[in-house]
């Protein structure tokens, strides 16, 4: 009796096995492998935009976090390491470009074939108790003491310390750059009055500029940018012309298949994320929290990730944070 | 825990390696940079990253030595060499051969095959089934002797185990059927149950025994992977044959 | 006055959910899933939220926190049936409840001590609870106050008393083993500069070692085969046991419960730390101030009280800079506030134009959850313990494969599975040669703090300590830490004898 139940059940599953019935993709769940922890931006972005691709697609996207690893390379090795058919997504963001140049990752990362949701522009702001209204005294003071004005962002080689490398570059003025593990840490920093600029995001922000607890000084992207309560943020370009040379680097927030997934998953994929992307839902999101949408698949995101590791991977170089030298994994000098 | 003269004999030993962790910390800190700007930090002796290591490095070299200080104070030259004579000498074998140490290899082996060799690369299921049925067997029933031919029979299929996932053989099989390596495992409980079967069950006692182990076997693995991998969408480690197979049931037309 | 103001909006937000059989099933539910979760080796309130924030995607926003919240709240109590019945923390919160929980129940009284700190987590969430009701500006304020100085020295404070808090044998041993999880928390990228410390060209060490792992190595592999093994039968399940709530003994603890409690809402208010150390240092204070440290170890219901009150208490600790800065207090709150921006809220100082009745209903939600949590642990607690009629061979392999699986699917990562196994082997032969085991863990968890804190403190005051004495809570930290190591030798203890002879005061114990 025992041995006949064993035997029928190991037929059963032999047979159920082999038996998915091949119907058009997707015909089952997709995964979307999150390379940063839950509740982080890239997190949040990968939710809500998926979640508009499900219904557009009837199936279940599950969004599981797998962290850890040089730049987020677990869960990106993990994500390649799948098989290339379109049912694995992995969410990742412009920060994950870093993984080759820092010892993770051997490749370039023209592997992925990324969807751009969007990003956060960054703004530079100072505590309130601070003398410096616009970004122009800012930027004077600091040329005037060089390395006296403590400025955070988070850790060394973030795109928030890019940004602040590219305001020091662009204007000539030079700040004491103390790293935090992240920009809450470094917002809060500044909040308490450890340091008296910081540069984060402005959906990071927004809060604390609007209930009074920052000062905005500028937007660091070429336009100015409207927030609620607060007016116009202006952009730092208006006051530093020199900065359009080294700016906008801006976030990049997302998900990527790897590019040799078959084209017609890929042509699904890029169509409901299209439609999610045009959604109510979506577009409100991204106005409340201050989100600009970008929308780019393709050619053209590529064209965003190729720029975007090109800055990190040689801007990390210079700075002596990079323990492979990005020559070697033929990544072009910006 | 071990008496206090035994103790103190203990801490001889251990306090010499943790002496020498102490002073590979401090040999490994510093190389790191003391001085010289590292990512756009300014670097000056109070910012680098060898100084925390260092402290720690130093701390455990001082605190290690002062036990052995202590641990020798307490059980003097003739301590010492009773150690050196431990270590050296048979007694050393009888503690190793000893029922209490037996027991410890099986349990520890199990583990380091369970996470090693068989949750990377074999479905979840079919190896934390194996785990337990190995586990229950060795321990729920049976006196020593029948704990040591549980304990054998592991081994050997731990290591035919490891052989067949690290050796080039494995991966050419796995390169026409991917699982394998699945189904080695299913053979391998198959044979495990027809073992203990035979394994002299005398008494119905020990019949009733070892069919409970083999439905808590089954019951408990299907009950926390569905839990986790269904209800939680939590994927498992390594999804092969019975995951593809529930797979196909959850999320078959069934249901919608 | 605002104040009662408040209170009417928050009564009325209590009453409205009550009367909700929805809200009530999922409060309710959530709640057991949360003990559920919380109880069970491996996994944490910090996964709870984390998998439930995906599942709560589709619920409205109050429905969703009230699933989170309840998950929190509960796994954050569930975490000490583990401790108490089998010696494996559930969590890191509740791993010092262990230290007098275990014994308490190898004596027959694990019922009693779960009944005990059912009622001792209740209490402690609900004053935390009114601290966000009444003074959360005030806290928020006081969270402000801490800056990389103040981080360095709490950090010091704890790993201090994790030292001095459980030697079995010599006290040097404590102390090796705290330094030994402080060089683990060294391996891996440091968070100034980014180079990379031991990881011997490892990339899955680079971004450090994780807690979960380490806790569950260090407490659950140990415990496991130590039982089966020796063949040791677990903590025995008597069959007469009190679950009732001994009113006498919590009004004898009230002072200490409300201590906790105070202890659990100022840690829980500091941002990034938690639960974990809120636990350990509510029970290293028990300790010191005790009159009779010594029965601490053996069995003392003070003990269990006071770390599961001040873990229970973090929670609402940890609410307030969330809710009124958008800084998350502890862990789980980092995950409450992914699911908050899921949701649309942002928490910070807008929050109360935004969403005028946001905090009230998070203070209404933690005391329902603290209710239901309460009535389902009471209704618990009975069943629980017959866990341990389960022959231990059984038992404890079935435990095995659940802490295995628990430290996987925090990160999902098969590595930590690698780390997990060897540090528990280790911490097994550590345990053997009377090493005590939790400041390794404490080591894990406040090692990267410790250092970051210190290196970038110094980095802002360009090398110099003095603003340890010019900052008010630095100061007082600093007393305190003073405080501790001094109480520790025999001189210093002979020396305040003294002085009180001189004085004129009467010894009270000599």
């Amino acid at each position: 009796m025992k041995r006949f139940a064993l035997l029928s059940f190991v037929v059963f599953f032999a047979f159920a096995t082999g038996a998915l019935a091949e119907k058009p993709f997707p015909n089952r769940n997709i995964t979307d492998v999150v390379v940063w922890s839950a509740g982080g931006g890239t997190d949040v972005c990968n939710r809500i935009v998926t979640a508009e691709m499900a219904t557009i697609l009837g199936t279940n996207i599950n969004v599981i976090n797998k962290t850890g690893g040089v730049a987020g390379s677990v869960g990106m090795s993990h994500a390649f390491g799948m098989p290339h058919d379109g049912y694995t997504l992995c969410g990742l963001s412009e920060s994950n470009v870093t993984a080759g140049v820092q010892g993770g990752w051997d490749k370039k990362f023209d592997v992925w074939d990324a969807f751009i949701v969007g990003g956060s522009p960054d703004v530079i702001s100072v505590t309130p108790d601070t003398p410096y209204k616009t970004l122009k005294d800012l930027i004077e003071a600091a040329k005037a003491n060089p390395k006296s004005i403590k400025a955070s962002a988070s850790g060394a080689g973030s795109i928030h310390h890019l940004n602040l490398l590219a305001v020091e570059n662009g204007s000539g003025a030079k700040f004491n750059f103390i790293p935090y593990k992240g920009s809450n840490d470094a917002q809060n920093a500044a909040m308490t009055g450890e340091v008296s600029v910081v540069v984060t995001s402005l959906a990071e922000q927004q809060q604390l500029l609007r209930g009074g607890k920052l000062r905005a000084l500028g937007m660091l992207i070429p336009e100015s940018f409207d927030v609620q309560d607060l007016g116009s943020i202006p952009s730092a370009f208006t006051a530093y012309p020199g900065l359009s040379k080294y700016l906008p680097i801006s976030q990049a927030i997302g998900f990527a298949v790897p590019a040799d997934t078959p084209a017609d998953a890929k042509k699904v994929l890029v169509d409901a994320f299209n439609k999610a992307m045009a959604t109510d839902k979506v577009k409100t999101w991204a106005k409340e929290n201050y989100y600009l949408l970008s929308g780019k698949t393709g050619a053209e995101s590529k064209k965003v990730f190729d720029a975007l590791e090109s800055n990190f991977a040689w801007t990390l170089w210079e700075l002596g944070a990079a323990t492979v030298n990005p020559e070697t994994l033929k990544i072009a000098k910006p | 825990m071990m008496d206090k003269d035994k103790l103190r004999k203990a801490d001889l030993f251990s306090g010499v390696l943790i002496v020498l962790l102490g002073l590979f910390i401090i040999s490994q800190a510093v190389k790191m940079p003391m001085k010289d700007s590292w990512g756009g930090v300014m670097n000056v002796w109070y910012v680098s990253p060898a100084l925390f290591p260092l402290f720690v490095g130093a701390m455990l070299a001082f605190l290690g030595g002062s036990l052995v200080l202590i641990a020798f104070g307490n059980v003097g030259k003739q301590g010492f060499r009773e150690v050196i004579g431990f270590l050296t000498g048979e007694k050393c074998i009888s503690f190793l051969r000893q029922p209490e140490s037996l027991r410890f290899y099986a349990i520890v082996f199990n583990l380091l095959v369970f996470v090693f060799v068989m949750i990377p690369h074999i479905d979840f299921f079919l190896a934390a089934i194996l785990f337990l049925l190995v586990l229950f067997c060795m321990f729920y029933f049976g006196d020593h002797a029948h704990m040591k031919r549980v304990f054998r029979f592991s081994v050997f299929t731990g290591l035919l185990l490891s052989l067949f996932q690290f050796s080039p053989l494995g991966s050419t099989i796995s390169k026409f059927s991917n699982s394998a390596g699945d189904w080695l495992v299913v053979v391998i409980i198959c044979i495990f149950v027809l073992f203990i079967r035979k394994e002299g069950m005398a008494q119905p006692e020990q019949k009733k025994k070892f069919h409970l182990c083999i439905i808590i076997a089954v019951v408990a693995p299907l009950l926390i992977g569905i839990i986790f991998k269904y209800f939680l969408l939590v994927p498992l480690p390594h999804e092969g044959l019975i995951i593809r197979l529930l797979d196909s049931i959850f999320y078959s037309d069934l249901w919608s | 006055m605002q104040l009662f103001e408040r209170m009417g909006s928050f009564f009325e937000i209590v009453g409205s959910m009550v009367i909700d059989p929805m809200s009530l099933a999922v409060l309710f539910g959530s709640v057991l899933l949360g003990i559920l979760f919380g109880a069970m080796p491996g996994l944490t309130s910090t996964l709870g939220v984390a998998l439930l924030t995906a599942l709560t995607y589709s619920m409205n926003t109050e429905m969703a926190m009230i699933c989170l919240m309840s998950i929190y709240v509960g796994g954050t109590y569930g975490g000490s049936y583990a401790s108490i019945l089998i010696n494996i923390p559930g969590t890191a919160a509740s791993a010092a409840t262990a230290l007098d929980g275990y014994p308490l129940a190898c004596k027959g009284e694990g019922g009693r001590a779960i009944g005990l700190t059912t009622t001792a987590s209740t209490i402690g969430t609900i004053i935390s609870m009114l601290f966000v009701v009444c003074i959360s500006p005030i806290i928020s304020k006081f969270a402000l106050q801490f800056t990389s100085f103040e981080f360095f020295l709490l950090a010091f404070f704890g790993i201090i008393i994790s030292g001095t808090l459980t030697a079995p044998d010599l006290v040097i041993k404590g102390w090796i083993a705290g330094f030994l999880g402080l060089f683990l928390a060294c391996i891996g990228r440091d968070q100034l500069q980014f180079f990379p410390r031991f990881t011997f060209g490892i990339p899955e060490l680079d971004s450090g070692i994780e807690v979960v792992p380490v806790l569950i190595g260090a407490f659950g592999i140990p415990q496991i085969i130590e039982v089966l093994r020796s063949k040791t039968a677990m903590a025995k399940a008597k069959e007469l046991q009190k679950i009732l709530p001994e009113i006498g003994t919590v009004l004898r603890n009230l002072p200490a419960i409300i201590r906790s409690s105070l202890i659990g809402v100022g840690i829980g208010a500091v941002p990034g730390i938690g639960e974990d150390i809120a636990g350990w240092v509510s029970y290293g204070t028990a300790k010191n101030t005790s009159k009779h440290p010594e029965t601490f170890g053996k069995g003392e219901v003070q003990g269990v009280i006071a770390s599961e009150t001040a873990n229970n208490a973090c929670v609402g600790g940890a609410m307030i800079p969330l809710l009124n800065l958008g800084i998350p207090g502890s862990p789980p709150a980092a995950m409450l506030l992914g699911a908050l921006m899921l949701h649309g809220v942002t928490p910070g100082p807008m929050i109360t134009f935004e969403h005028p009745t946001f905090i009230m209903e998070i203070a209404a939600i933690l005391l329902l959850a603290s209710i239901a949590m309460w009535i389902t642990g009471m209704m618990l607690a009975k069943q629980v313990v017959k866990v341990l009629r389960i022959p231990t061979e059984l038992f404890m392999p079935i435990i095995g494969v659940l802490c295995i699986i628990g430290s996987y699917s925090l990160g999902l990562n098969i590595f930590n599975l690698y780390l997990m196994l060897p540090v528990g082997i280790i911490c097994y032969f550590l345990t053997n040669m009377g090493y005590p085991i939790a400041p390794l863990v404490i080591g894990v968890i406040l090692g990267p703090m410790a250092d970051e804190n210190l290196r970038r403190a110094l980095m802002v005051s360009q090398g110099s300590f003095l603003p340890v004495f010019q900052r008010p809570v630095s100061l007082i930290l600093f007393i305190i830490i003073v405080w501790t190591i001094c109480s520790q030798f025999g001189w210093y203890k002979r020396g305040i004898g003294k002085l009180k002879d001189i004085l004129g005061f009467k010894r009270a114990n000599s």
